[in-house]
């Protein structure tokens, strides 16, 4: 073997080795940075003794500068296999190449060892296209199988017909136009600068401009099967803008098709109900639940689109949307997701209220806005519902809500008046004393009959009989001259403190029967009611003093 | 193949001026003359750089140089030399020159020895044998010439033109077959564009290597099957005009691809309707303006990666659009035409205007079908591209047939100099019986400076092609 067969053989089996880590190995493993560099020295060093290098490849042999470097069967999966089954004759690798070129010739043979199903391209594309400055190679055209009509020549196109041959002694009437002025047809500098602005953009082209003309083409199909073919490839569009971080192009895909459902924008009959099942499916958590944790990173004009985006989605996309109010984001982030879960509950309610039954605490508590803004009998509903909820500060937000929005007369939650949570009281006996109300006064002065409070209850207890004292009437009066002045036969601090609330019940009633019951208490022969009245009384002469 | 330039386009036309000079001042002045020595200093060196990778060849083949294998592209400023030294060859029946890679060490002397015995050939009954019998003499040894080529070594020596026009036919032809192909099995998503993409990158190369010969070959029309010629003539324009506004070749690519498949739509519709004498009716029409809606869903339906499918969908989509957006499909959602869609629109209406169909017996001629593009600038297409359109065509575009000044017909072949848009250079047709119209001589009409202006010929006017019985893209594939 010859000095120059050898060094060939040295530089063909480094290229192999280079391109067996590539297929191994993730690019930048170093025993892959390691093979390529090995491999460019070697091949530098071939080209400077040598000249250019160069293999041709054959079916059952390699050759360099009329050398084999292989013979017998190319292994499949190694580089001079792949080169001959994608048809390249020879690859000849000149004097300048350089590293990266080197690196992204493996990279593609690599990438395309293995054919796709549905083809991505192919070498041959991927090196046309890469453009390398030090590399040639040459194609056998495998994909063109020669035919007779193949080799024809150009006469044997029909270049005119019949019809148009009898017509020819017409065909050369000339137009009567002078001919164009060539400086007519020259660039003007602004013409020029729109020119290569074109170009620049065309060449930046996004991978979504195609989107509107999709969105147009849906309008126009008349059968069904064409908008669901259309439909498809958006819903794979809609994905990989996802993927791809391009929410304007989700956007526009998701715009663009609540549009079709205006009326008469569709022609083709059930494309409305296609529509419908496309977002559907595409608001599904297996559709876009992997990206919910990306959109807690998105940069705020990213949101606004968001935003926007999750408005157009069908609500059933809540079960993703809504952990998104838990991930601590700033507030202008949280309101334009709320906003968005908002729009879609209003669409259908049904998806927020279900959410409302399977998630914790937290999340609950978190969507009782949401379905305050929401509104409707459903959303009301629920949020009775969630007053009775097991957690007491989703039960206080709900409570809160509904008398927030008079939703509910507060003796329709009277039962709450016995929450385990003293929050949850309050707000309820605070309710029942906003107002004069019959109702209110009835269940408070029964409630008041029937229940025995302990000594730790007397704040409470004072506050129900002031609770009844605001939305009382004289119907009441009778109950509370009762509490006030019985006799016990066993007094103790428990009756002083009934008394006492008696008397703040009565003074709070705000009428002359109750006026009258709470001064001839303070006559009283009996020193508890007059105790308790002329507290009350001190404390409102107090009050008129400081008043006046 | 990566893009380099090749060695005619590099050194050619220097290296013939350089001959030329020498040859001229040799002929004129002694050997002590300081314009012979600087003359044959200027040659040396041209020499030195064209021979450092091996031995080159100039050589003489249908009245065009070829050096290293390739013809020597016209230049406006280089025709004149050429012109003279095609004579120079011609009459000393040298059919080439060979310089081997020992040129670079041959002395003065011995260059300027060469330049005499090379004029003095003339004067021998066998100059090229003489002189390669003299050279071999005096020992040149680092030079050969070869006789004027008989038809087979002309043909060895010429391959790379031919290897050239045999790629064009080919590629021609297969994406003749490649859109029959897709057009039929689109529907039922059998077929991808991998085929396809080869033939737009081959388009894309040799629009590179001869754009006038792709825009020669577009002038192919096939009443049978027009929709398919139309669309690889629509693609070659297409692609050319892209080139002309400076495209990369990967979006040139893509726009090649795109006016092959811009007509797949035509499928859907009915031969009677396509093929119609005359008006048609309303319900016809709506067939018709559904075919670029047709083809946006053959192309949907190709086997075809999702990156390349949206660059090539929107072309055929726009291109019955105008600029305003007015036109069909109509359109809610899109404001404006892609840069694709404005080219394919141009290149499919001058395509149409110049081919018969049935519906309109009348074809226009090249120049006509400019002139009436023209008119409708800014309204059915974008000006600024109409407009580099007819810059890259010619106010007579290449293939046109046309009669000159002096009642001779000719085929434009080429606008070499890129200023000169009016002035082609044309192949007159001269009459070989029968009607047979076969290649008679290269005229530049830009190049007639010298001559006076009552000899200087130029065109009067476009000719149908047709009506003639002529096929120019045979020409430029020398098929005659």
């Amino acid at each position: 073997m010859t000095q120059v067969q050898s060094d060939a053989r040295k530089v063909f089996v480094s290229l192999l080795l280079a391109s067996k880590n590539l297929s191994l190995y993730p690019e930048g493993h170093s025993l892959c940075v390691s093979a390529v560099s090995r491999c460019h020295a070697q091949l530098e060093e071939y080209i400077r003794k040598i000249g250019e290098f160069r293999i041709e490849i054959e079916r059952n042999r390699v050759l360099c500068g009329g050398h084999e470097m292989h013979s017998g069967p190319l292994e499949e999966g190694t580089l001079p296999f792949t080169l001959f089954r994608d048809g390249i004759r020879w690859l000849e690798l000149m004097e300048g190449v350089t590293l990266e070129e080197i690196q992204q010739i493996l990279s593609i043979i690599n990438r395309y060892t293995v054919l796709s199903v549905e083809p991505e391209g192919d070498i041959v594309t991927a090196f046309w296209e890469a453009h390398f400055p030090h590399a040639q190679y040459e194609v056998a055209d495998l994909l063109f199988e020669l035919s007779p009509e193949q080799t024809a020549t150009v006469s044997t196109f029909h270049a005119v017909s019949p019809q148009a041959k009898s017509a020819l002694p017409d065909a050369c009437a000339p137009l009567e136009d002078p001919p164009i002025d060539p400086g007519m047809v020259e660039l003007t500098s602004l013409e020029q600068d729109e020119l290569t602005k074109m170009v620049e953009d065309e060449e930046k082209a996004s991978a979504f401009s195609h989107l509107n003309m999709l969105l147009d083409s849906l309008l126009q199909y008349e059968d069904e099967g064409d908008v669901g073919m259309i439909l498809a490839v958006l819903s794979k569009e809609f994905k990989g803008s996802l993927v791809r971080h391009h929410y304007k192009a989700s956007l526009t895909i998701l715009e663009g098709l609540r549009y079709g459902l205006k009326p008469g924008q569709l022609k083709a009959p059930g494309a409305g109900r296609l529509i419908e099942e496309f977002f559907i499916g595409i608001s599904g958590a297996d559709s876009i639940g992997p990206f919910q944790e990306e959109w807690t990173l998105v940069s705020m004009s990213e949101a606004e689109t968001l935003g926007r985006m999750f408005q157009c989605l069908h609500p059933r996309a809540l079960d993703t949307l809504a952990p998104l109010l838990l991930a601590h984001l700033p507030d202008p982030y949280e309101k334009i997701f709320e906003d968005a879960m908002v729009v879609l509950s209003r669409r259908d309610p049904g998806p927020l209220v279900v959410l409302t039954d399977h998630s914790d605490d937290r999340m609950v508590a978190r969507l009782v806005p949401v379905l305050y803004r929401v509104g409707g009998p459903a959303v009301v509903e629920c949020l009775m519902r969630l007053t009775r909820h097991s957690s007491a500060p989703v039960r206080r937000l709900a409570l809160k809500t509904v008398f927030h929005g008079r939703m509910s007369p507060p003796a329709q939650l009277f039962q709450l008046i016995d929450d385990p949570d003293e929050a949850v009281r309050r707000i309820i006996l605070k309710q029942l004393g906003r107002e004069r109300d019959p109702v209110a006064e009835q269940l408070l002065v029964s409630y008041l009959k029937s229940r025995r409070f302990d000594a730790g209850q007397t704040d409470y207890m004072t506050d129900c009989f002031k609770a009844l004292g605001k939305c009382g009437s004289q119907q009441c009066v009778a109950f509370l001259k009762e509490r006030l002045m019985r006799r016990k036969w066993m007094p103790g601090a428990l009756v002083d403190s009934e008394r006492r609330a008696a008397a703040l019940a009565l003074a709070a009633l705000k009428i002359p029967e109750a006026r009258q019951v709470i001064q001839q208490a303070g006559r009283s022969l009996f020193p508890s009611p007059r105790r308790a009245a002329r507290a009350v009384m001190d404390g409102s002469a107090v009050k008129r003093k400081g008043g006046q | 193949m990566s893009d380099q330039q090749t060695l005619p386009v590099r050194f050619g036309h220097d290296f013939l001026r350089s001959l030329y000079h020498m040859i001229h001042t040799a002929r004129i002045y002694r050997d002590n003359n300081q314009l012979v020595g600087k003359s044959v200093h200027s040659f040396q060196s041209i020499l030195n750089e064209i021979t450092v990778a091996g031995d080159i060849g100039l050589v003489l083949w249908r009245g065009r140089f070829h050096i290293g294998g390739e013809r020597l592209p016209y230049r406006r400023d280089g025709a004149g030399v050429v012109s003279a030294m095609v004579e120079f060859f011609s009459r000393r029946r040298i059919g080439g020159i060979r310089f081997l890679q020992a040129s670079r060490n041959a002395s003065s002397e011995d260059i300027l020895l060469f330049a005499r015995l090379f004029t003095g050939a003339l004067q021998e009954r066998d100059p090229s044998g003489w002189l390669d019998r003299k050279l071999r003499e005096v020992g040149l040894v680092w030079v050969q010439v070869s006789p004027k080529l008989d038809d087979d070594q002309a043909e060895e020596a010429a391959s790379h033109e031919e290897k050239l026009y045999e790629k064009a036919r080919n590629t021609y032809f297969h994406a003749v077959e490649t859109v029959m192909d897709v057009a039929r099995k689109a529907s039922k998503g059998m077929v991808g564009v991998r085929k396809a993409r080869r033939l737009a990158q081959n388009i894309v190369d040799l629009i590179r290597e001869d754009k006038a010969l792709m825009i020669g070959l577009a002038t192919i029309k096939d009443y049978d099957d027009y929709t398919y010629t139309h669309s690889v003539n629509v693609s070659l324009l297409a692609t050319c005009l892209g080139r002309h506004i400076g495209l990369s070749d990967v979006s040139l690519e893509y726009l090649s691809v795109c006016g092959l498949l811009h007509d797949l739509g035509k499928i859907g519709v009915s031969k009677e309707v396509l093929l119609k004498q005359g008006a048609l009716s309303e319900s016809e029409w709506e067939q018709m303006r559904a075919h670029p809606l047709i083809g946006v869903r053959q192309i949907l339906m190709l086997n075809a990666p999702e990156a390349l499918r949206s660059r090539i969908i929107l072309g055929p989509f726009e291109h019955h659009l105008n600029p305003d957006m007015t036109g069909y499909p109509r359109t809610v959602f899109m404001d404006r035409l892609s840069l694709l869609g404005k080219i394919l629109r141009i290149a499919d209406v001058y395509e149409a205007l110049t081919a018969q169909r049935a519906y309109r017996p009348h074809s226009y001629t090249p120049d006509e079908a400019l002139r009436k593009m023209w008119q409708e600038a800014g309204i059915h297409f974008d000006r600024i591209l109409l407009k580099r359109f007819i810059d890259m065509m010619g106010i007579f575009p290449v293939g046109s047939v046309v009669e000159l000044s002096d009642g001779r017909i000719a085929l434009v072949m080429d606008y070499p100099d890129e200023s000169e848009r009016s002035m082609p250079l044309v192949m007159c047709l001269v009459d070989q019986g029968g009607g047979e119209l076969g290649r008679g001589e290269d005229i530049y009409l830009a190049g007639q400076a010298m001559k006076a202006s009552t000899e200087r010929l130029n065109i009067v006017r476009g000719l149908s092609p047709e009506g003639l019985g002529i096929n120019p893209a045979q020409y430029f594939l020398h098929e005659k």
